[in-house]
């Protein structure tokens, strides 16, 4: 009871952060919803989760939790990987920038600045 | 011999303070110098301008393809005619560097790369060879340059072709993108023999194979648009 109880507090906050904060595309966060409240269905419904399971052709509703957070946790890591890249961009163009404005020249020779 | 003023050696360096003053001391009779300090936690900047060379410091560490767009942005502000990208290590001959320019000139081309496969190794390790050899082929089958060499650092740009170029790979997969943008470029190329000396010194600095790994991620994940 108190571990659904924990993962449905944890849902309805992902519900709720989905809800207020803006998302880059439209459907990035009504998939995020969804998947939170199907979350919330699913901890309190876990029959369910096992025929949607097998629906889908996997055993147990364990599994199939299993191979979904894989899947998501993979997509999670990328997008991390790529916001983390873009930053770096922005820090190389700063860095160069700066690199250039403040150039060294050796003695005697000023450059063109 | 006086120096050519139109020509600018870009040497990217990083924590290469034992050697840097060495090298700059080579090409600096020869043509202006630029030192891109990218963001060493040694005296290379220090070291580098008492060599003779201009110096732009990285204040973060960005990684070598980031330091050699800072340079080559660099010496085309100066009025740079052609760019020589040049190791910081010395692994690179500065005779040959200069032969590279005048076979530039000469035949009017956008860029002379260095092969090391054209011309001579001294102590490279087996390992190396084939991780290089491997990079070859990734390379011919990538760009449909039909390359004897990849990433080596040693290439000399008109000024055109380096104004065309942009290293948008901050790291190591830099080499691989130039080529790869002198193919899309179409620019008129050349290999040209040289030899790349691997003293111990530029053994621990270099290239682990293990980077080799880093650069397919760096592939994978792109550069910025």
């Amino acid at each position: 009871m108190i571990v659904s109880l924990v993962a449905t507090g944890l849902f309805l906050f992902v519900l709720f952060v989905a809800a207020v904060r803006k998302f880059t595309f439209f459907g990035l966060k009504v998939s995020v919803m969804l998947f939170a409240a199907a979350g919330i269905y699913f901890v309190w419904n876990p029959d369910q989760m096992t025929r949607l399971a097998q629906l889908v052709g996997v055993g147990r509703g364990a599994d199939l939790i299993t191979y979904a957070t894989t899947v998501i946790l993979f997509l999670t890591v990328v997008g991390a990987i790529i916001r983390e890249r873009r930053s770096g961009d922005v820090l190389t163009l700063l860095v160069r920038r700066l690199a250039i404005q403040q150039a060294r020249f050796p003695e005697g020779e000023g450059g063109r600045g | 011999m006086s120096r050519d003023n139109t020509l600018w050696f870009v040497i990217a360096a990083f924590n290469e303070g034992p050697m840097i003053s060495e090298v700059v001391r080579g090409v600096a009779p020869h043509a202006q110098v630029v030192v891109v300090d990218d963001g060493s936690a040694d005296d290379t900047g220090d070291q580098a301008l008492a060599g003779g060379a201009c110096v732009a410091t990285h204040l973060v560490n960005r990684g070598q393809g980031a330091a050699l767009q800072t340079g080559i942005d660099f010496a085309l502000a100066q009025g740079a005619g052609h760019v020589v990208t040049f190791d910081a290590d010395g692994q690179h001959d500065v005779a040959e560097a200069l032969e590279m320019v005048a076979r530039c000139r000469a035949e009017g081309l956008d860029a002379v790369l260095g092969s090391r496969f054209l011309g001579a190794t001294v102590n490279m390790p087996f390992s190396r060879r084939l991780v290089i050899k491997a990079a070859v082929v990734f390379t011919r089958l990538t760009t449909g340059l039909n390359l004897t060499d990849a990433h080596n650092g040693l290439r000399v740009l008109s000024r055109e072709a380096a104004r065309k170029i942009r290293i948008r790979q901050d790291r190591m997969a830099h080499a691989s993108e130039i080529l790869s943008q002198i193919a899309r470029l179409r620019l008129n190329w050349r290999e040209h023999p040289v030899t790349i000396t691997y003293s111990e010194y530029s053994l621990a600095k270099g290239q682990k194979i293990s980077n080799s790994v880093r650069i397919l991620e760096d592939m994978l994940f792109g550069a910025r648009s």
